[in-house]
């Protein structure tokens, strides 16, 4: 290299050495590093409330709390898009919110849960039901 | 040398290499994926290729940034600089098909354009945690691409050196964008530490060698030298090894002064082919041998020996005993000196 390739390496070494330390520092501030997070929440919950019911088919399993409602889906969907929705006796529909991968959900609810719908809203098309 | 192009110019010593990083390579494959399987047997195939390839790209992209300055601290590393540009688009196929796995996975099955959908899927490029880190992948790519189709030397005689030089410096942008590439894509999904700690210590590595590098050359490059008459004082005649050379700094430019056959002569230290330190090679078959890639020039002209056309700048020399004194002033490139008899 030449004087100047080698100044350019340099001012190019050393904005990387200020630079790339203060953006890994940023982007993993927000990371959550504890994996014993599932753990935690369970014995939270667990000490929270009592699981007044279980109720599972092929996709989920859902554990009814007081004031929630705690929706296991066992494997992913093919659906692009699933929504869970609230159906009482009077088919009254409520949207509690979307899921996407397999794993652990809650809900809030203010009304007890008699029946949950996961529904693909995209194609509008049920993907199962659940009666509690 | 640059005379005609062949598409690579093997030896016995290359061939060699090139097994290494392609065992090397299938063997990181074969374990990545066992290791996977073992730990999380529902991988999917195509997850499997997306990670193992990308992970195997940034591993190489780390050790060929780590081979130039290990040669400016330690010569012992020279014959695997000799061989990085194989490493490099070695390590392009693997982010290629990192790449070209991902976009099919995540972008070819819609009703847009994969490419198209890379930068306008997700547009929430305001946010640090859910930046749509694909696209800077993506522009990497490109630049490895570009690197890669112009690694031939070709490319470096038609381009010319400077322009190559240039064009190939465009790997430390890369770099960043790979880094953040990583840092906002991946670990945001999924977080291990072990993965985080790795990138970390590599990039920490690759940036302390390239600064420890680049500061002990400035030593070198601010030597002050006695003048006397113009002529600059460069050491003791026998502080020179035999077809060896000492590395002497010029107004900031590094000249090469050999001693062979009882002669010393001067060129400038920068090899025209990739900007290699001729004044770290040795004369072979009468001529200084690049220690990069081999290229040739005659001491007393500078000149590659016929047919090649090869030119360097040449300087005179005079001894004082055995006081050997530079001219600061260079010749054209390919100029005939006499050398300097000792």
């Amino acid at each position: 290299m030449n004087s100047k390739q080698r100044k350019t390496h340099l001012v190019v070494w050393l904005l990387l050495a200020i630079g790339l330390p203060v953006f890994i520092f940023l982007s993993v501030k927000n990371l959550d590093f504890n994996t014993n997070n599932g753990k935690t929440s369970e014995v939270t919950f667990k000490s929270e409330s009592t699981v007044l019911k279980v109720s599972e088919n092929e996709f989920i399993k859902v554990n009814t709390f007081k004031d929630s409602i705690e929706i296991i889906l066992k494997k992913p969907l093919k659906n692009a898009s699933a929504v869970v929705v609230d159906l009482n006796s009077e088919n009254k529909s409520k949207t509690l919110g979307q899921i996407s991968q397999a794993g652990t959900y809650r809900f809030q609810v203010d009304r007890p849960v008699e029946k949950i719908l996961i529904m693909d809203k995209i194609k509008k098309q049920p993907i199962t039901t659940l009666i509690l | 040398m640059a005379l005609d192009y062949k598409l690579v110019l093997w030896n016995p010593f290359k061939k060699q290499y090139d097994k290494i990083i392609a065992i090397g390579m299938i063997l990181y494959i074969i374990l990545f994926a066992a290791i996977t399987l073992v730990f999380n047997s529902e991988t999917s195939i195509e997850t499997l290729i997306i990670r193992s390839f990308g992970s195997l790209a940034i591993i190489m992209l780390h050790i060929i940034l780590a081979i130039g300055p290990l040669s400016r601290l330690n010569s012992g590393f020279l014959p695997i600089l000799y061989n990085r540009r194989h490493l490099g688009v070695s390590m392009f196929l693997a982010a290629f098909i990192h790449g070209g796995f991902s976009t099919f996975q995540f972008h070819a099955l819609g009703d847009v354009n994969p490419i198209y959908s890379i930068f306008t899927s997700n547009m929430d490029y305001g946010s640090l945690t859910n930046f749509p880190f694909q696209v800077l992948g993506f522009l990497a790519l490109l630049i490895l691409f570009v690197m890669a189709s112009t690694s031939h030397d070709f490319f470096l005689a038609n381009l010319s050196a400077k322009v190559w030089k240039r064009l190939h410096m465009m790997v430390y942008l890369a770099y960043a964008l790979i880094i953040a590439h990583v840092f906002l894509g991946a670990f945001q999904q999924e977080t291990s530490l072990f993965t985080i700690g790795f990138m970390i210590i590599g990039s920490i590595t690759v940036t302390s060698l390239h600064l420890i590098a680049a500061f002990k050359e400035r030593k070198v490059d601010s030597i002050k030298t006695e003048v006397n008459e113009g002529w600059l004082k460069v050491c003791d005649v026998n502080e020179i090894e035999d077809d060896r050379a000492k590395i002497f700094t010029v107004d900031k430019e590094r000249v090469a002064i050999f001693k062979y056959e009882g002669k010393l002569s001067a060129i400038h230290n920068v090899c025209k082919h990739q900007g290699g330190p001729l004044g770290e090679g040795k004369i072979i078959d009468g001529c200084v041998t690049c220690p990069w890639h081999g290229y040739q020039y005659l001491p007393n002209n500078g000149q590659s020996p016929p047919p090649y056309t090869e030119k360097v700048a040449t300087y005179a020399l005079k001894l004082e005993g055995s006081t050997v004194y530079i001219n600061p002033e260079a010749f054209e490139e390919g100029t005939e000196v006499e050398p300097c008899n000792i």
